[in-house]
């Protein structure tokens, strides 16, 4: 009885963390996942290219001064098989842009969303949790 | 006392696999950030395994940069080999086979930034769609990135005994009862095997099985007298079905790589001035 508990419990241990270590493999070294950081400004680009689409966008920092922010996405494949097309984000648009931010405090970030100020539904990035 | 203890604590891990499996059958959340997981891990399909037929789109459902190897390198490679692998730039991932995280970012580094950078294991075992298509003496494997494919000869040939190397080498193939079983020759000196250096005389046997409708599952085997001690396994990579999905163009293109790369690291460090891990990705930009 004491074995089988002992398995028991080692199993369901087991299968508590097999969905944490399945979740880790889709981490990036670069960017701190466990931080969202979220945006809001214009559209200066949208590059649909291989090997990752990349979403520019310029905000007001809380001193006045105009930030010019970089995230990457995925790929425009994968983009595809989501929903998005190339011209789902225009440049001048009004969006609200949440990523995980780089580890090294650049003005960079792996998306995870966009909203649009002129209520489109949102976009996220299929690889977001 | 003890035995009600015991009771309950067996009941808990009851109630723990029970709510794990129930969560594990759910369908597809409304959301649809829980409909985008499908992405990776393909839906579930009701149906007889179809007999000797891989049809379809298939993704690895599992971002790592290689297949994990069974064992060290260390314990399998020749010393030049070894001296070759510990040589190489950080895209082959010394820490094999206890790494193989996804990094599959500009920043991270861990990309297949490179078009000339072209390994049929990188093909098969990347998080890239692949469509394999049957025809009555070859089965074709299409793969979206890089817009290429490899054909596998069913046509009951012989392996070439003196093959002509090529990147993805030349492959035959046959089924092992329901296992395809594919073997590769003649790989040229510019590849590596799942990360791992190799002579002329590599041989590579992929297995590939299906255990569901939705499941694809590949085992590798390496072999090589001139660079192995002996042969090494890695495996198995999980592939799912899509079948309702259609590939894309997504060609490898250096320009679009390189702009790509340059956009996020100019982004990240300023002009003029680049982290220091980016010396071996440096080596394989077009100058």
């Amino acid at each position: 009885m004491k074995d089988l508990l002992k398995f028991a419990l080692v199993m369901a241990a087991g299968l508590l963390l097999v969905p944490i270590a399945m979740q880790a493999h889709h981490g990036t070294t670069a960017y701190d996942n466990t931080k969202t950081v979220k945006l809001t400004g214009t559209v200066t680009s949208f590059n649909w290219v291989n090997p990752h689409a990349s979403l520019a966008w310029d905000t007001k920092a809380e001193n006045g001064a105009v930030e010019h922010w970089v995230v990457e996405l995925t790929s425009p494949g994968m983009l595809t098989r989501s929903g998005w097309h190339h011209d789902s984000v225009k440049v001048g648009d009004q969006v609200s842009v949440s990523f995980h931010p780089s580890k090294n405090g650049a003005k960079l970030g792996l998306f995870q969303r966009v909203s649009f100020a002129d209520g489109r539904p949102d976009l996220i990035d299929p690889r977001a949790p | 006392m003890r035995p009600r203890f015991l009771s309950s604590i067996a009941a808990l891990v009851a109630v723990l696999c029970f709510s794990l499996v129930a969560f594990a059958q759910a369908p597809p959340a409304a959301d649809p950030k829980g409909a985008n997981q499908a992405i990776y891990s393909g839906k579930h399909h009701e149906g007889a395994v179809p007999h000797h037929d891989f049809s379809g789109v298939w993704m690895v459902a599992e971002n790592f940069r290689f297949s994990p190897i069974h064992e060290p390198p260390a314990s399998f490679l020749q010393p030049w080999a070894m001296a070759k692998l510990n040589a190489e730039p950080i895209s082959l991932r010394k820490d094999l086979p206890q790494g193989h995280a996804g990094n599959t970012t500009a920043l991270g580094k861990d990309e297949d930034i490179s078009c000339s950078q072209i390994n049929l294991t990188d093909f098969i075992t990347k998080q890239k769609p692949i469509e394999i298509v049957h025809t009555p003496k070859r089965i074709f494997m299409f793969f979206e990135y890089s817009h290429t494919f490899r054909e596998i000869w069913m046509d009951g040939r012989a392996l070439p005994a003196d093959p002509d190397p090529s990147y993805f080498g030349t492959s035959v193939g046959r089924w092992d009862g329901d296992a395809l079983v594919v073997d590769t020759v003649g790989f040229n000196d510019q590849t590596v095997i799942n990360g791992m250096p190799h002579s002329d005389a590599a041989h590579l046997t992929e297995r590939y099985t299906r255990p569901d409708l939705d499941t694809l599952e590949l085992n590798l085997t390496a072999s090589d007298p001139k660079a192995y001690t002996k042969p090494w396994t890695s495996g198995p990579v999980k592939l799912a079905w899509h079948p309702d999905w259609e590939l894309v163009e997504a060609f490898c293109i250096q320009e679009d790589n390189t702009a790509f790369k340059k956009s996020i690291i100019d982004s990240s460090w300023g002009q003029g001035q680049a982290p220091n891990n980016t010396k071996a990705d440096k080596k394989s930009d077009p100058k």
